[in-house]
């Protein structure tokens, strides 16, 4: 969960870690849109060495969902 | 006093970078670009060219149009948002590439507004009696300022300038008037956080606050309200009926802003000149690059009314009438 606080903490430079709960949904992110979520996309994989496709972040994705869908990628 | 435009010129260099050429950005990505904003290319200048370089270019080629020399120029006006160092102005490099020993030079911000704001004061400052030609830049380069990682900006900007040259002695075109406004409170919105004294150099802790940045959201519905308002107050004010204009030129930022102002103000859009498809967003210098290729098209005639239309950063926001 650190690792993505910190992720979209950076590509949201707007976004306060208290703001940050699991039930968080992408599109109530300050400063989401279709372009940020390129790269949101891009610095996860980054991160994580992960292959992303744009459609695995919609905007009504929470926090919580999008932690489990990297544990998924990742075989943790 | 008539203010009147001598001539135009633009320069766009000549590396063209298509939409498929940014290879950091995932491929399923790319088609975003042209679907959200219309932009299918763009163009950056070459690494040993700096602003100076392109608004010389324009300025040369503005020149050349108008059959003179540089010595006919009483000053120059340069609106940039990119310029070359902090100081001293970009305006004085071109002044002395021009070899214009005799005008004054300097630089205006009012980011992708500046290129209005300049002409408003240009015009200010003929119609005050104190100088007869006046050459009016804009010119950015903001491949320099673009994060190359962003795809929130990186794709959506281009190089380029554009210069006119503007005479209290004649010229075809005349400059009816100018409405230039600014909301300092959305200063925040569109920003380049390092490098000034709000964030000095040493001080700079996150590298990319080096680079420009902006709220999109936010850009896209400022960009539609003041520029459909501005265009309305500017025709009120000089009574002059929609039907009678013949071209509009806005900031090109986003195609779907373009098209929201023609919906707003009842001007059908292909009354609406469009380069960011070719050129992307050459903020402050993208409204005279319009007004300088519509010149360039040679079809205006007696009567005929361009209206000139900004927005950007400050946020600051304008609008030009231009008479034929």
């Amino acid at each position: 969960m650190n690792n993505i606080i910190k992720v979209l903490l950076t590509v949201f430079p707007e976004l306060r870690e208290t703001d940050i709960t699991p039930d968080l949904s992408l599109d109530n992110i300050p400063g989401w849109d279709s372009m940020n979520a390129i790269n949101l996309q891009l610095e996860l994989e980054s991160i994580y060495k992960i292959d992303l496709s744009r459609e695995a972040l919609p905007g009504e994705m929470t926090v919580a969902q999008l932690e489990n869908r990297i544990k998924v990628l990742t075989g943790e | 006093m008539r203010v009147g435009i001598l001539a135009a010129g633009h320069y766009l260099p000549e590396l063209e970078i298509r939409n498929e050429d940014f290879k950091q950005f995932p491929a399923n990505a790319i088609p975003l670009i042209e679907q959200k904003t219309g932009i299918r290319s763009r163009r950056f200048a070459a690494s040993n060219q700096c602003t100076s370089d392109l608004a010389f270019l324009a300025a040369k080629s503005c020149l050349e149009n108008a059959g003179l020399g540089a010595d006919v120029v009483d000053g120059i006006i340069l609106a940039t948002s990119s310029p070359d160092r902090i100081q001293p102005a970009t305006a004085a490099r071109v002044q002395h590439l021009l070899g214009a020993d005799l005008a004054f030079a300097f630089d205006v911000n009012s980011v992708c507004s500046g290129g209005l704001f300049a002409i408003q004061l240009a015009d200010g400052l003929i119609r005050a009696g104190t100088y007869t030609n006046l050459l009016v830049i804009a010119a950015e380069l903001y491949s320099r300022i673009l994060n190359p990682a962003d795809f929130a900006t990186y794709p959506y900007f281009g190089d380029g300038a554009a210069a006119l040259l503007l005479s209290g002695s004649g010229g075809k075109a005349e400059v009816a008037g100018s409405i230039i406004k600014t909301d300092g409170s959305g200063a925040d919105i569109i920003q380049v956080p390092a490098g000034g004294t709000m964030m000095p150099g040493p001080m700079v802790c996150n590298p990319k606050d080096w680079y420009f940045s902006m709220k999109g959201r936010e850009v896209y519905e400022f960009a539609v309200r003041r520029g459909g308002e501005v265009l309305n107050e500017l025709l009120d004010h000089h009574q002059i009926d929609k039907a009678r204009i013949k071209t509009v030129v806005t900031h090109q930022a986003n195609f779907n802003i373009i098209r929201a102002i023609s919906q707003n103000s009842d001007i059908p859009f292909d009354k609406f000149h469009i380069n960011l498809d070719r050129y992307g967003n050459t903020a402050g210098a993208s409204v005279l690059i319009g007004l300088s290729e519509r010149i360039d098209q040679d079809d205006l005639i007696s009567g005929d009314c361009l209206v000139l239309i900004a927005f950007g950063g400050g946020l600051s926001w304008g609008a030009t009438l231009i008479k034929i």
